[in-house]
């Protein structure tokens, strides 16, 4: 599962690190604590992949999607977390995916980064893999207790691709301004 | 010599501590509760030197004031007084002839300077 | 969920009844196609559960969904263990969702009545005419302006007031259910969210009000409303510039006089004391979904707020999403854009 981050790609590695940060703060809000991890095989979570779930978004000059994948434990993990019922593994692989674009989505917007998103669709089935993306694409793995998590990120820049500058600071209260 | 501002906001809080502050310097005071209201009595007050404007109001809002008030000619001199601090409104009032922004809480002397600038009494 | 059962085998339905939880479910079982009509017409149903003639099945099920009230519902129809050829297809033909074979464990049933549950959801969201975000959206209260609420509003007032407020958090254990308090909504129209910011002054925080704000200590209650209304202002101003560094531009609507019946206990809460002891303020944030209207230009009204921005034909913008409407730009935007023209917007506050 190889990453591919081109060279002198900083917006794309700006949204990876934030990607790592929202994904501890989405399990740590339902007290499971993860870390980020080395892949646990050459093939990432390999044979143990269980469900993946996969949601696009698109912002100004940029869309990619976010793929999260999941060992059932992971899955059964936090289907009990959430209050789900084992039925409901497909569902809740698809809601955290849905979580973590979300809030991936909140630290992007104040990056000058908005994206909207779109629903995600989940698959169920073992030893699941997934083609190679063409563009900047980034595998993190997560270690839970007793299971793991990969999320990978793709990012396709257009050329003239920029962050939204940072509005102007807002006047302050007792401010006057004179024009 | 004195010179009438009118102050326009629907806080009667905010209406008095303006009137407080431009009051002691010696400026007449007219209230005024939105756009709306502003518009009907300064058809009959013909010797308004100075509006301060708040930006959110019912009915008819601070932006739109201005707009109404650029569409007839006036050349009072405006200064928005509000919580607002978005750059982006900032520039649309600045746009339609707005002479100042002052966030509020705001100073009374700050007040008392911007309307000696741009309404000084005696003029 | 509120499930229909037709299956004119008493034993059978009487089994599948058992079957699906009272606490998920308000199961109505009837043994003919007519009370099946009757209860659907009575109340939409999300599911309906038919057992299915091994003639006419697909006739049945067209009169079924054809009921007023149940053309979004989830058809799930019961055959025999070897349906005829055909059977099934027409069955689908005919509208109907999923299928169960005779016999069939209650297990079954459960999963298959659950199913549409995920699909229901969806297909609501999908059927609108707008290109959704359908996402989980902005975390509010993930942001820094709203974990800090409590100090930038204290720091404002103590600007107004001319005095420091001293902070801590925590909703005021002596304010009781008929404290003053004002609130001013704050939208942010394009995640569907509403944010409410209130203040509730104590007796002596109203004496305050009269004394140091008003000055003068017999103001009326109008007054002392008033002024706590612009107290609830200053407050939502302060959040608003604060989430604008934040990249987050909030909508504010107009304060209003408001209730303390809705808190404390599930909203986040600060105390400010006044120095010297001489009242107490509780600033009170709360977060809630709000879901977007689609209607016609015609039907704008103040308070709305945009969701997104009104364009012409040739794409310069006319009014920015976020912009709350007074009565002056609802009708100006009604007459200019016209009834068939259809919009989203945050509802008034």
């Amino acid at each position: 599962m190889k990453s591919i981050s081109p060279k002198n790609q900083p917006d794309f590695e700006l949204m990876d690190h934030h990607l790592m940060d929202v994904a501890v703060e989405l399990f740590a809000a339902y007290d499971v604590p993860i870390e980020h991890c080395q892949p646990p095989s050459e093939e990432g979570l390999g044979q143990e992949t269980y469900c993946m779930s996969s949601i696009g978004y698109v912002g100004n000059g940029v869309k990619g999607v976010l793929i999260l994948a999941a060992t059932r434990a992971a899955a059964e993990a936090w289907t009990s977390a959430a209050g789900g019922l084992e039925c409901d593994l497909v569902d809740t692989v698809g809601e955290f995916s849905n979580m973590l674009l979300g809030r991936l989505k909140g630290r992007l917007l104040r990056e000058g980064i908005p994206i909207s998103l779109a629903t995600p669709m989940t698959v169920i089935g073992d030893g699941l893999r997934i083609s190679i993306s063409p563009g900047a694409s980034s595998w993190q793995f997560f270690e839970g207790p007793g299971w793991h998590l990969g999320t990978r990120l793709d990012a396709a820049f257009e050329p003239d691709f920029q962050r939204e500058t940072t509005p102007a600071a807002p006047a302050e209260a007792g401010d006057a301004i004179l024009f | 010599m004195t010179a009438r501002v009118m102050v326009i906001d629907d806080s009667m809080l905010v209406r008095r501590q303006v009137s407080a502050a431009l009051k002691t310097p010696g400026y007449l005071v007219t209230e005024a509760v939105d756009g709306v209201d502003a518009l009907e009595k300064l058809a009959g007050l013909t010797d308004t030197k100075l509006i301060v404007c708040d930006v959110n109001m019912p009915r008819m809002n601070g932006i739109e004031l201005l707009e109404r008030l650029s569409a007839q000619g006036s050349a009072v001199p405006v200064v928005m007084l509000t919580t607002e601090g978005q750059p982006e409104l900032i520039q649309r009032a600045r746009s339609l002839g707005a002479k100042g922004w002052i966030v509020k809480p705001f100073k009374p002397e700050f007040l008392v300077a911007t309307a000696a600038k741009l309404a000084p009494l005696g003029a | 969920m509120r499930v229909i059962l037709l299956n004119e085998r008493r034993a059978e339905r009487d089994a599948m009844v058992r079957a699906l939880p009272q606490d998920s479910y308000r199961v109505e079982a009837v043994g003919d196609e007519t009370a099946a009509l009757a209860a659907i017409a009575r109340e939409a149903p999300q599911v309906v559960v038919f057992s299915a003639p091994s003639k006419g099945g697909q006739d049945l099920a067209r009169r079924l969904r054809g009921g007023e009230n149940a053309a979004e519902a989830y058809l799930l129809a019961i055959v025999e263990a070897t349906p005829a050829n055909k059977e099934l297809s027409n069955l689908i033909s005919a509208g109907v969702h999923d299928f169960m074979r005779r016999p069939f464990a209650d297990v079954e049933l459960l999963e298959r009545v659950r199913a549409p549950e995920r699909l229901l959801r969806w297909s609501r969201s999908v059927s609108k005419p707008f290109a959704f975000d359908f996402s989980a959206a902005l975390d509010v209260t993930t942001l820094r302006s709203w974990r800090n609420l409590g100090q930038l509003v204290a720091e404002d007032l103590s600007e107004m007031a001319g005095s420091p407020f001293s902070v801590s958090q925590g909703y005021p254990a002596h304010l009781g259910a008929d404290a003053a308090c004002a609130s001013i909504p704050m939208s942010l129209a394009g995640d569907q969210l509403e944010l409410r910011l209130s203040i509730v002054a104590d007796t002596q925080a109203t004496k305050w009000v009269r004394e140091t704000l008003l000055g003068d200590s017999s103001a009326q209650d109008s007054a002392m409303r008033d002024a706590l209304r612009e107290l609830a202002n200053t407050a939502g101003g302060s959040l608003k510039r604060a989430a604008l560094s934040e990249s987050i531009t909030l909508t504010t609507g107009i304060p209003r006089d408001d209730s303390t019946a809705r808190f404390p206990g599930k909203h986040l809460c600060w105390s400010l004391k006044l120095e010297g002891g001489s009242g107490c303020l509780a600033v009170v944030g709360e977060v809630r979904s709000h879901t977007n209207q689609r209607i016609s230009a015609a039907q704008l009204t103040e308070g709305m707020v945009l969701a997104h921005d009104i364009r012409s034909e040739g794409g310069v913008l006319i009014v920015p999403a976020g912009s709350r409407l007074t009565a002056t730009s609802a009708n100006r935007l009604a007459a200019m854009l016209g009834p068939r023209y259809f919009l989203e917007v945050a509802p008034a506050a």
